[in-house]
């Protein structure tokens, strides 16, 4: 499917999770406009939190700083499409980490009949590309190498991922 | 996983399918030597994507999750309790709201009000221009 670039909306979001004596979880929101840099929002969300902590009897355990792009004009999801049918791709960095990326609806046609995801047809080759050699990484930071292997999987539907008109009362 | 490095970034690439049911496909990419702007690597990943999903890729995000050291905290006030800051934008038409769970409603907010202030805006992105109210919230 082609499309056009993402539109970055108007702002950044700064999110605190507090954590309170029995162990529930709240959210602290605030926003950022979309023009701060990574690290001024850092610096701003570190100002709030300390802010914050002064005063709540609770205790922060995180703080995300998230920037968000919308594709105004995206083509429609295809006939059949299933979120819950997964490509897999497990990737290796060069620390040796394994990596895996899981893309939703995935189209069966790309599939074996063992379940494996054909490495040599074209579409398959440029995400390999893509994410080996234009600076992707795996979760602790090291360059991602290589492909180890990769496969098809359907994952269980959930409850809000069932038809309406399928869900028990 | 949480992302340990404050530059490491996680980029979600948003899907929703036929049915309009939504998931999405992280990946990870160090952000240190550039800003977070939609070019280069981004493109050209949501593009290897889009191409190997019937689903629609409609939005995606990139989030620096930093965790902190902490302990079970002493106060005895729930997260379902707190207060709820009212700022008005700039332009006098809407503003943003600011949820404070167990923060008690006289807390001196002079501190949080100056920083909304000088740096926060709205969902809109318009700027805050003062506090106007404060109300206490019970959520359970």
């Amino acid at each position: 499917m082609s499309c056009m670039a993402m539109t970055q909306l108007p702002v950044c979001q700064v999110s605190y999770n507090i954590v309170d004596e029995r162990g529930a979880n709240a959210q602290v929101q605030a926003y950022l406009p979309a023009s701060t840099t990574l690290s001024d929002a850092a610096t701003r969300a570190a100002a709030l939190r300390t802010a914050i902590a002064a005063l709540t009897q609770g205790s922060i355990t995180s703080q995300s700083i998230t920037y968000p792009f919308v594709d105004p004009v995206a083509p429609a999801a295809a006939e059949n499409s299933r979120v819950e049918q997964k490509g897999v791709f497990v990737f290796r960095s060069a620390s040796t980490q394994l990596t895996r990326i899981q893309i939703p609806a995935f189209p069966l046609t790309l599939v074996t009949v063992t379940g494996s995801i054909d490495e040599d047809l074209p579409l398959v080759n440029a995400l390999v590309v893509e994410m080996v050699d234009n600076g992707w990484v795996a979760s602790l930071g090291s360059d991602i190498v290589a492909l180890e292997r990769s496969y098809q999987i359907m994952r269980t539907t959930t409850r809000n991922r069932r038809a309406r008109d399928d869900r028990p009362d | 996983m949480t992302v340990q490095t404050d530059m490491l970034g996680t980029v979600r690439y948003r899907f929703r399918d036929e049915r309009t049911k939504l998931s999405y496909c992280s990946v990870y990419r160090d952000f240190s030597s550039g800003p977070v702007t939609w070019t280069g690597p981004l493109e050209s990943l949501r593009a290897a994507l889009s191409g190997l999903s019937l689903a629609s890729l409609y939005a995606a995000d990139v989030r620096f999750t930093t965790p902190f050291d902490w302990s079970v905290p002493g106060g005895s006030t729930p997260v379902t309790r707190g207060i709820v800051v009212y700022y008005a934008n700039a332009s006098g038409d809407s503003g943003e709201l600011l949820w404070l769970p167990t923060v008690a409603p006289d807390a001196d907010l002079s501190v949080i009000d100056s920083l909304m202030i000088a740096h926060y805006v709205d969902r809109d992105g318009d700027p805050l221009a003062e506090r106007i109210g404060v109300r206490e919230y019970v959520s359970e």
